[in-house]
């Protein structure tokens, strides 16, 4: 459903958009090689969007770090109207106003590569922390991990590093090769398939001060895992890789599979409990596209899970290590019951993020805000039949909270 | 009359006592004093394998036991069914299960062997057992007194009817056994103390002529029946030092297989590579093992699934298994898990299985554990990359997946095997429970899948049992040791 500038302008005041740069942005008419271009609404069917961009621009994979009263919200994007080649990651600055956090205009952190880098193709899924960090002399306070790819399908995606002197960039990536590689013929018998690789990271610093930091992904290879690497990245020209584990997910339960796990996983700490808590999408039982998962939930589990290797005869049942933390985040709870439009919440919901201070720690104990991704379905009669593929460019990002 | 129970307290002191007396050593020919008969056979045995020997006349009963003195030099199992008779006039008498206690002694041996006495009256007599095994005739199957001994039978089972076969098909399951000769003894029956002896049949100075060998009944096969050299004998005494030795250790881990680190060195080349490669058996799809050098100047073995002899008829899996060479070996106590040292010298994932098979005394079965699961539950393995220096964990199920041109260790901690499914099922009988102080590991297997790693080439070296609590890294965290440094400077503590 193409709309006209006019329109888009009604819908931003009808839903109460703040003058954000998003705003701006929609209430602007481009040149996109040659031609005008049109703001339309992406499908609104539950809650609203923590930001408004046109349907053409997908907004997914958040990450949402708070430094004092300002949040800074990374997140994936295409820089092109709906092209899905054209990836980036960028930032939004929030400030809270109004009962709510308003952002600001997209600026690009980093985006693909030249031709032949490993991330020609892709960039997305990204994280920041906050640390000391050094690269080529100079000294850095902010590094980001993300997920890249040379692959137009986003396959055997590696993860590489950039800094930044301050939140919001600019952005330098670091070196041209990434920091966790991955290459399907180590792990797959035959050698001839493709998988997703190694994504989702999510970064949280070791200790008060320097640059070691656990960072967490998910690799998927012939057995999808979620590990945990021990890194010192204090001088990243001297990159210090220490153990690369398995992340235990004891507890974290799904249908249909003996091996659950946290699957699109971020992570935070909590330094007063001793826990990790652990935002992560459901098991996607979609059988169209988009092929992702329908709701996410929170677990938390002791940090010692970490370390913990069961040594020995196995006596008894395993350590359950991760619990429940609150309700899911599904269709039902982004419906908007008063609102008869929105009645049927989301019914793709993913790639979920917790808020953390700069470090990948927990603000607050007692409360999980959880930013997330939604996606209309293929087939959804409103979205344009000229547009292929029209659906991969209806993501948003959602907030939900969760106390506990 | 009665033996010592086997496994009562009362027995395993009985065994003790016998271990260290002057007796016992005199009944127990040394390898380097004379020359037994040697039994071979190679390749497949179609059945069985009989020797029979007449007495030059009948020897009056004196005792209440039959001693044969025997040394099993190699099997392609971890045990050699072997059944005994003993021909009294005109009629022969073999041994059954109940009623008594069919168990062996080995000189320096401070407990028993592991020979099990099996319904039919065979006894599964283990690697490298060197010694006497006393046969009660209180025990023979008719139950009845015999007066004299006119001649007396050693049949050879092949090893796919052993106990321990696990319903293998084995390649090979031929046998090398040396027979030293037959006493009647007199056994105390509360101690177990040797009393008196009588020779009824010296094998090391019978003529090969005197011993009819037949196969099946028939006279036609393919084993040898020949008098042992000098060489042979000093095989003997090399098995038995390196079957008393300690298991080397090097950090935190009790090797308990080096794939022959200069084990027969002392030999020619030609009787060493033979006996090397008789150490180790194959079952399943034909697949190929050889010694190659390692780093330290040693053995390892080389482990490779040639597609040109690929049978597509058969099930796709092929194993080399080895049984342990030192006693020690069969010491799990204290140790957390398996390590191994493996090459995969492809570009590409391969994989195999480190398969443990334990011993259940109280059923009586050989019970396979691998990184199966009846749940389809992933196992973690941890690695150290000695090139690279890295440590990691990854998951797995079933086969041990080592990664593409990995060169370093793998430890399993014993946490994440299990038995796998289908041998928990009544067939198979497979109780399912690991428990090292109370069953014996007796055979280790590493076993591959054809299919997915045809022409790919594993470096196996260094079985091993590790005893720290590692830590994966440990550069946030240094109360526990990393892998490095255990196997860099960790001590085997149990």
């Amino acid at each position: 459903m193409k709309k006209t500038i006019a329109l888009a302008l009604s819908v931003i005041a009808l839903f109460g958009c703040a003058a954000g740069a998003g705003c701006k942005k929609k209430g602007s008419e481009e040149e996109n090689k040659g031609k005008q271009e049109t703001y339309e609404d992406k499908l609104y069917d539950g809650i609203d969007p923590v930001f408004k961009e046109s349907m053409g621009y997908y907004n997914e994979n958040p990450s949402v770090m708070q430094e004092g009263a300002t949040r800074f919200l990374y997140y994936t994007r295409n820089e092109e109207k709906y092209n899905a080649s054209t990836d980036s990651v960028a930032v939004r600055v929030g400030k809270y106003s109004g009962g709510k956090w308003n952002y600001s205009e997209a600026k690009k952190c980093v985006g693909v590569g030249a031709e032949g880098a490993w991330d020609s193709a892709h960039v997305f899924g990204a994280d920041v922390v906050k640390g000391d960090f050094s690269y080529g002399g100079k000294r850095y306070s902010y590094l980001m991990a993300y997920s890249g790819s040379k692959e137009a399908d986003k396959s055997e995606a590696q993860i590489g590093l950039a800094v930044a002197e301050t939140p919001d960039g600019a952005w330098t990536k670091v070196g041209d090769k990434p920091l966790i590689t991955f290459k399907s013929s180590d792990w797959d018998t035959m050698g001839l398939a493709t998988y997703p690789g190694c994504i989702e990271p999510s970064l949280i610093r070791y200790g008060e001060t320097g640059g070691k930091v656990y960072l967490f992904y998910e690799e998927s290879e012939n057995f999808k895992s979620n590990y945990v690497y021990e890194l010192d990245l204090g001088d990243l020209d001297h990159i210090v890789k220490c153990g690369k584990n398995v992340l235990e997910t004891t507890g974290v339960t799904d249908l249909g599979t003996s091996n659950p796990l946290l699957y699109g996983g971020d992570l935070v700490l909590d330094t007063e409990s001793g826990e990790l808590f652990a935002a992560r999408e459901v098991r996607t039982m979609a059988t169209s596209a988009p092929k992702v998962a329908d709701g996410v939930q929170a677990y938390r589990a002791p940090v010692s899970v970490l370390d913990h290797i069961d040594q020995g005869v196995k006596t008894g049942e395993p350590t359950v290590w991760w619990q429940r933390v609150g309700g899911e985040i599904n269709a039902d709870t982004t419906a908007v019951l008063e609102d008869e439009n929105k009645i049927n919440g989301y019914m793709r919901i993913f790639s979920p993020c917790i808020v953390s201070d700069a470090y990948g720690r927990l603000p607050e104990y007692g409360k999980l805000e959880i930013l997330f991704t939604s996606q209309a379905c293929d087939g959804d009669e409103r979205l344009s039949a000229d547009i292929e593929n029209a659906y991969a460019f209806t993501q948003m990002i959602h907030t939900y909270t969760i106390t506990y | 009359m009665k033996f010592v129970k086997r496994g009562t307290a009362l027995f395993g002191a009985a065994l003790l006592s016998l271990a260290g007396t002057s007796a016992v050593r005199a009944a127990v020919s040394t390898a380097a004093e004379k020359y037994p008969l040697v039994y071979e056979t190679e390749g497949k045995m179609a059945g069985s394998e009989t020797l029979t020997y007449t007495l030059p006349e009948p020897v009056a009963v004196e005792g209440n036991a039959l001693a044969v003195n025997l040394f099993v030099k190699n099997t392609f199992n971890n045990a050699l069914p072997l059944s005994f008779s003993v021909i009294s006039e005109g009629k022969e008498y073999k041994w059954r299960k109940d009623g008594g206690y069919t168990y062996g002694r080995e000189p320096g041996a401070t407990d028993m062997i592991r020979a099990e006495c099996r319904s039919d009256g065979t006894v599964e007599v283990p690697y490298l057992f060197g010694g006497e095994l006393l046969l009660p005739f209180s025990a023979l199957s008719q139950a009845v007194s015999i007066s004299r001994v006119d001649g007396i039978s050693v049949t050879a089972t092949a090893a796919k009817d052993s106990l321990f076969a696990s319903g293998d098909s084995w390649v090979n399951d031929g046998v090398s056994l040396y027979l030293y000769g037959v006493d009647c003894v007199k056994m105390d029956e509360t101690t177990g103390e040797e009393i008196s002896r009588k020779t009824l049949a010296d094998f090391t100075a019978v003529s090969l002529s005197e011993v009819i060998h037949t196969s099946g009944g028939s006279t036609e096969t393919s084993a040898t029946l020949r008098k042992a050299t000098a060489e042979d004998n000093k095989v003997r005494e090399i098995l038995d030092e390196a079957k008393n030795a300690r298991c080397p250790e090097t950090g935190d881990m009790k090797i308990i297989e080096d794939f022959g680190d200069n084990l027969f060195s002392a030999l020619g080349a030609e009787r060493a590579a033979k006996e090397w490669n008789e150490r180790y058996y194959l079952s399943g799809q034909i697949s190929d093992y050889s010694p190659v050098n390692n780093a330290s100047g040693g053995k390892a073995l080389a482990y490779n699934l040639d597609s040109a002899v690929f049978d597509a008829g058969k099930n796709s899996y092929a194993g080399v298994h080895f049984n342990f060479l030192r006693r020690d070996s069969f010491d799990f106590s204290g140790a957390k898990g398996m390590a191994v040292y493996v090459e995969n010298t492809s570009d590409k994932l391969t994989s195999f299985a480190l398969e443990l098979f334990q011993y259940n005394t109280d059923t009586g079965l050989l019970e396979q554990y691998n990184l199966n699961d009846a749940g389809n539950k992933y196992k973690t393995l941890y690695a150290y990359n000695t090139e690279t220096g890295e440590e990691f964990s990854y998951h797995t199920q079933t086969f041990m997946r080592v990664p593409a041109k990995f060169k370093g260790w793998i430890r399993i901690p014993f946490s994440q095997y299990a038995a796998p499914a289908w041998s928990m099922s009544e067939a198979y009988g497979n109780k399912g429970v690991l428990n090292f102080d109370k069953y014996p590991v007796v055979k280790i297997s590493m076993t591959r899948l054809f299919n997915a790693n045809a022409d790919t080439k594993l470096i196996i070296d260094n079985v091993a049992l590790y005893y720290s609590d590692f830590s994966v890294g440990n550069l946030f965290n240094a109360a526990k040791p990393s892998i490095k440094q255990c196997v860099e400077s960790g001590k085997v503590t149990k």
